[in-house]
């Protein structure tokens, strides 16, 4: 445009127009996205037409609110995945020990969800922690804001959008005593995750060495565990962290990184309240039942997989055509029916995003020790005596857990392990 | 009852379409769709709806400019320089650097004309909406609309024409 400066000022505005009616277009929105309008639609019909729709309707289902409530889900089952599947307690070691002694800290937040190859979702944010388990994130994307607080006592999460003045919960049910709330651990589970990789316990660890990171003379940590790769840069004289970073790289691709912490600092209560505040209105509450075990996510999300495609398993579990398509594909099929047929609901649509995230969780949460297999491209669901899925909950255990395309589940010895080809997983064989 | 999914599959494309050519922007784009669908369904538990096409794309091009003034004001409070909307980073890369310029630069200046000024440029000079058809939807007399687009484009040259030796000036700078 600056080489026209001496051009006459309609000729400039006339080549505008053109250039922005020539931009290409992509076809239209994502199915998911058409699948959430219509429950929006559908529930807010069944209203009644006397209340004020933009008071009631539930706009924090957003795209974008969405792909960053999936996202949470799906590192809420991962985390519960991990601690089940890495067998006793861990011992802590220095670091973890010198950490664990850290009443509060804040930090600074930039999350980035890939949803497609071409289309990102980016939160920035601030983070604060409250021992012993109270967490609140405050992020901004596309100019709107959303507050996060998590209550690991409560087991209890709440997600407030201040510019529609909506709250939605996500209760964890059956959290056992044992295993404690993944909640309100972005820090504290950070620091399990060290301890978990010095000890050997999980994942591959690898020495990054010394580096300056963000000025400061930090060492480095990069530890795999199945798709996701966490590098961690702590500062040599006190063990606190400078920098964390979180990928997860089977789509949709999460990529977290915290910096700027600072700790024992000052923080009322009040900021970590789940009390919510007049003038809110309530969304209906996504459950995450802990009492599963985290392949029935997979279980329940393979299913309606198979529904969507004429009653066969899809042929992949992650990749391009992976579970994350059966949202899209779920979207499809409503798209193409009519009548109440078509009309889902937000719960459905809630329910459905559990399952998934719960299932990409757990996907994500494997390691080649897992030693898991899936073995259901083409099968039918429902064939009888046919395991689609199996994997060992650790390196040392002396059973597999396999999933059968009935999606019974049974424990067989290491012995016993189904003798098929499977299409993905640790070894193909 | 009004058979929302057959109107968001017949509609939908052209709706999220109209949206992202004003946001470039598949987030925004997104959010603007989801917004002018529930707009939609208000505006019909009030009165009949005729025509949905219509109603639709004169719903999502005031939404969409409604985002673009939002965004140039967080731009304003955050006092970031602001030639043009900054294009979303998930744009095609094969797009012409220009185009995208050009269509940056007619954005922001979206942003800064009075709203129905912008809403009936758009769908005039966008959507390829005759006066009548305007007339017909925003409510207003075919006169109006010619006096209300006229102004919109005279407004809309001068703001390019001073982004455009804006512009020129710091190319100048940075090249001396």
């Amino acid at each position: 445009m600056s080489e026209s400066r001496h051009e006459p000022s309609e000729e400039i505005l006339n080549r505008a127009i053109a250039a922005t009616r020539q931009l290409p277009l992509p076809a239209g929105p994502a199915p998911d996205v058409e699948l959430r309008a219509l429950a929006l639609l559908n529930d807010a019909s069944r209203r009644p037409k006397t209340m004020l729709l933009s008071r009631i309707l539930p706009v924090p289902w957003s795209s974008k609110a969405t792909a960053l409530l999936a996202a949470a889900a799906t590192l809420l089952v991962m985390f519960v995945a991990l601690s089940s599947m890495t067998g006793r307690a861990l011992a802590f070691d220095e670091v973890v020990a010198v950490i664990n002694k850290v009443r509060s800290a804040t930090w600074k937040t930039t999350t980035t969800v890939q949803r497609t190859p071409e289309e990102k979702v980016v939160a920035n944010g601030v983070g604060m922690f409250l021992a012993p388990a109270h967490e609140r994130t405050e992020t901004t994307t596309g100019g709107a804001k959303s507050i996060v607080i998590a209550d690991g006592e409560k087991n209890r999460l709440v997600i407030y959008a201040p510019s529609t003045k909506t709250a939605s919960f996500i209760d964890l049910k059956n959290v056992s005593a044992e295993q404690g709330s993944p909640m309100g651990k972005s820090f504290q589970g950070m620091q399990e995750l060290v301890a978990r990789a010095q000890a050997g316990k999980s994942g591959k660890v690898e020495r990054l060495g010394a580096q300056t990171i963000d000025g400061r003379a930090a060492e480095g940590f990069r530890i795999e565990l199945g798709s996701i790769e966490v590098k961690i840069w702590a500062d040599p004289k006190t063990s606190l962290p400078i920098r964390v970073e979180h990928l997860r790289t089977s789509p949709p691709e999460v990529h977290i990184v915290m910096t700027d912490f600072q700790v024992d600092v000052e923080l009322d209560e009040s900021l970590f309240s789940l009390d919510v505040p007049e003038g809110y209105t309530v969304q209906q509450p996504l459950e995450i039942d802990l009492s599963k075990k985290p392949i029935s996510y997979l279980a329940e999300t393979l299913k309606i997989a198979a529904e969507l495609n004429g009653g066969v398993f899809p042929a992949n579990l992650q990749g391009e055509d992976g579970l994350h398509t059966v949202a899209q594909s779920f979207a499809k099929s409503l798209m193409e029916k009519k009548g109440e047929d078509a009309a889902p609901s937000m719960r459905q649509v809630q329910d459905l995003i559990s399952k998934l995230g719960g299932a990409i969780g757990f996907l994500s949460a494997l390691t080649p020790d897992h030693d898991w297999h899936y073995a259901g491209r083409d099968v039918k669901w429902n064939t009888p005596d046919r395991p689609i899925f199996w994997y060992r909950a650790h390196k040392s255990s002396a059973t597999y857990t396999v999933l059968y395309a009935d999606l019974s589940m049974k424990e067989v010895a290491a012995g016993e392990v189904p003798n098929l080809p499977s299409t993905e997983g640790a070894r193909n064989r | 009852m009004i058979d929302w999914a057959e109107i968001i599959r017949r509609e939908g494309p052209a709706v999220w379409r109209t949206a992202y050519r004003l946001l470039r922007n598949r987030a925004d784009a997104d959010e603007c769709y989801q917004e002018t669908f529930l707009s939609a369904l208000e505006l019909s538990n009030r009165q009949p709806v005729h025509n949905w096409p219509a109603l639709l794309q004169r719903l999502t091009t005031s939404r969409a400019i409604d985002r673009l003034r939002k965004q140039l004001r967080r731009r304003r409070r955050e006092e970031v320089a602001d030639l043009a909307l900054a294009a979303g980073p998930e744009e095609d890369p094969a797009e012409q650097a220009e185009a995208r310029e050009l269509a940056g630069a007619l954005r922001s200046a979206l942003a800064r004309i009075p709203v129905k000024q912008a809403e009936v440029f758009c769908l005039h000079e966008l959507g390829g909406w005759s006066y009548q058809q305007i007339a017909e939807q925003v409510g207003m007399t075919v006169n109006a609309v010619g006096v209300m687009l006229h102004r919109a484009r005279q407004k809309l040259q001068e703001i390019l024409k001073l982004q455009d030796q804006l512009s020129a000036a710091l190319n100048h700078q940075r090249q001396k």
